[in-house]
């Protein structure tokens, strides 16, 4: 089926800040990872979309196979800071919320636990949300926005709290849904959508700055990344002159990778570069 | 729906609040009003004592040995018996039975004259209509017909115990403790999620209305079952204290009710003061259930309600208004006589016409409600 998110314009203002401005983005099935700077606007633009803040102006539309459709009965959302009952345990969550937002007499308390079971959930589930830790909440905020099968599922900061097995299996998790589903994935641990993301979205004050696939947007920083192998001393020196998108320390030393459309120093060589890199060079080079 | 009611309203200090003021109601307030009305728990013991010989029908045979035994009594005080004991081997005391005994024969009359008063009610009204009737005075010779319909063939078939259905009825303290625990979950309601950002997960119309919905009757779930327990609680309480039966004799058998125009048996009788309460309850719920829903923290939506509530206490005395929703807790007195409201040119009874503004305010209150639930 095919299906789109369009936002026209969208523009949204607090007082003189302009939180959103003039966004108009066209999205279809797969995962967008959204990329930004803390007070970018993403959650700003994520909450325009879920229906929590109305825009100022613009409008959004969801369309299936052409023909216009609700669009908040299709969106499963977990919030940046999601924060849940916690004199209830997950399974009375689930249940409660599948409650709420489904009609299908078929999702019954079997509906709860297979959702608890994806989440890696179920066997807490009778634990008190009170007890849970920040990682077994935000499942648990992941379970609850998968509740129905949304079309559009859209998570902010959704690994926000989780180790990295759960990080995996989460990305494994989205990976698996995106082909009939449209994703959206505002975080700041780039590494999270690098490879699962179709489309990256950056947005800088409240403007898209760039929408494009990772391999495009990293063919603009190829032959700018750079890797110099250097001694403690010489890291201000580089850290004041060069963008530095890492600096790992070795048995030998330091490696510092930097991004710079001229080489460096003369020991410095080229490597290929991350959507980190990629990051780097926008909000700091730009 | 379940889920909706344990999370708002099955919380431990909601529990703990709502058990500690039940049991301050049933072992500390009743004990109290009831001490301070009879004064002593002597008289009840006495009563129940001498009760059993009049019982059921009023018969000549049984209402001739109370007398009897009050000139009994009355013979041994004045010989200077003051104590003395029964065939069980109970002490009894002579001045005290005196005047159980008195007490008891009062009752006896109210009983057993009864439907000699009303006769002379129902004759007078005639009377009044004939003088009207030809005077043309439309609303005295409505009102004397009424009587005339209300007050004719009216009789106490039983003599029963009824001065604890008395007590109950006078009695209000659990309706200002249960308003005070209402507040608790109502005033959290909706301000907590607000407070807690719980709504950022209601995404769309639909799933915001369902759960305002499941909040709101939940609420009146709430509602309904406590109040309904704080009145059997209190009908067992005030029957530990004085004894009631003969559930089925008229209203009128209470003295307190002795002029009431209604014609109903106790038991409707109780129903009838349990919904006017109920609905008191509600317009009460749904008021703070709106401060809830206009309030981003729970601290003010609770400040906010119990300003309210104790502003109405306090102003009630002194508000004539038709709807005053205290009239519907302690409705009492509107039930006691025949007093007649005027709405255009038809006569209604007071009870009735203080329902019809309550409900009309209900209704206002929840139009309000609704208001507030789509801004939220």
């Amino acid at each position: 089926m095919n299906k789109e998110l369009m936002l026209s314009n969208i523009t949204k203002r607090y007082g003189k800040l302009v939180a959103v401005n003039d966004v108009s983005l066209r999205l279809t099935n797969g995962v967008y990872g959204l990329l930004g700077a803390n007070g970018a606007g993403k959650s700003t633009l994520i909450k325009i979309i879920v229906g929590l803040e109305k825009e100022d102006f613009g409008n959004i539309e969801y369309l299936k196979n052409n023909k216009k459709t609700d669009l908040l009965s299709n969106i499963g959302y977990l919030p940046q800071f999601p924060s849940f009952y916690p004199k209830f345990t997950a399974k009375e969550f689930l249940d409660y919320m599948v409650s709420l937002k489904s009609s299908n007499k078929k999702h019954t308390s079997r509906y709860t636990e297979e959702l608890l079971k994806l989440t890696n959930l179920y066997e807490f589930k009778n634990n008190k949300i009170g007890s849970f830790s920040g990682g077994m909440k935000q499942r648990l905020g992941i379970a609850q926005a998968l509740i129905n099968d949304p079309e559009i599922l859209i998570l902010d900061e959704p690994t926000a709290g989780l180790d990295l097995k759960e990080r995996i299996h989460f990305r494994n998790l989205i990976s698996s849904m995106a082909t009939d589903k449209i994703i959206i994935l505002a975080t700041h641990i780039i590494s999270d959508v690098e490879f699962i993301a179709k489309e990256i979205i950056m947005i800088e004050k409240g403007c898209i700055i760039k929408k494009d696939t990772s391999e495009n947007l990293l063919k603009e920083v190829e032959n700018m990344t750079w890797e110099i192998k250097t001694t403690e001393k010489n890291i201000k020196k580089y850290l004041d002159l060069y963008s530095v998108s890492n600096i790992l320390e070795t048995r030998s030393g330091y490696v510092i990778r930097i991004i710079s459309k001229e080489k460096p120093s003369e020991d410095a060589y080229l490597v290929k570069p991350n959507l980190e890199d990629y990051c780097i060079y926008n909000f700091e080079v730009n | 729906m379940f889920l909706e009611f344990k999370k708002s309203f099955f919380r431990p200090y909601i529990i703990v609040i709502t058990l500690i003021l039940m049991l301050l109601n049933i072992f500390f307030f009743t004990n109290r009003y009831a001490y301070l009305t009879l004064k002593s728990t002597e008289t009840v013991n006495e009563y129940m004592y001498f009760y059993p010989m009049v019982e059921g029908k009023i018969e000549e045979e049984k209402v001739h040995k109370i007398f009897e035994l009050k000139n009994e009594n009355l013979e041994k005080y004045n010989s200077g018996i003051l104590s003395y004991k029964d065939k069980n081997g109970n002490t009894l005391y002579s001045h005290a039975n005196i005047i159980t005994l008195q007490t008891l024969i009062e009752d006896l009359e109210y009983t057993y004259l009864y439907p000699l008063n009303m006769e002379k009610i129902v004759n007078q009204s005639k009377e009044n209509l004939k003088f009207f009737d030809t005077e043309k005075h439309i609303y005295e010779i409505n009102k004397n017909k009424k009587i005339i319909k209300d007050y004719s063939n009216r009789y106490i078939p039983k003599f029963g115990l009824t001065r604890g259905y008395e007590l109950l009825f006078n009695y209000k303290i659990s309706s200002l403790v249960l308003l005070f625990i209402l507040i608790l979950p109502l005033s959290s309601l909706f301000a907590e999620e607000k407070e807690n950002k719980y709504y950022q997960i209601f995404i769309g119309e639909k799933v915001k209305k369902r759960c305002i919905k499941f909040k709101i009757i939940s609420s009146y779930i709430f509602i309904f079952v406590l109040s309904l327990i704080f009145y059997i609680m209190d009908i067992f309480c005030f029957n530990r204290i004085w004894p009631m039966n003969e559930i089925f004799n008229p209203i009128y058998s209470l003295k307190l009710y002795k002029n009431t125009f209604l014609n109903t048996s106790i038991f409707s009788f109780l129903i009838i003061n349990f919904l006017f309460m109920l609905i008191a309850y509600i317009f009460f719920g749904t008021l703070f259930m709106i401060v809830s829903l206009n309030s981003k923290k729970v601290f003010v939506s609770l400040v906010i309600n119990y300003i309210i509530l104790i502003s109405v206490i306090i102003l009630s005395d002194f508000i004539n208004i038709p709807f005053n929703p205290f009239n519907l807790l302690n409705n009492k007195d509107m039930f006691k006589g025949f007093y007649v409201k005027r709405i255009l040119s038809y006569h209604i009874y007071e009870p009735w016409y203080y329902l019809i503004f309550s409900l009309i305010f209900i209704f206002l209150l929840m139009c309000v409600l609704k208001r507030s639930v789509k801004k939220w």
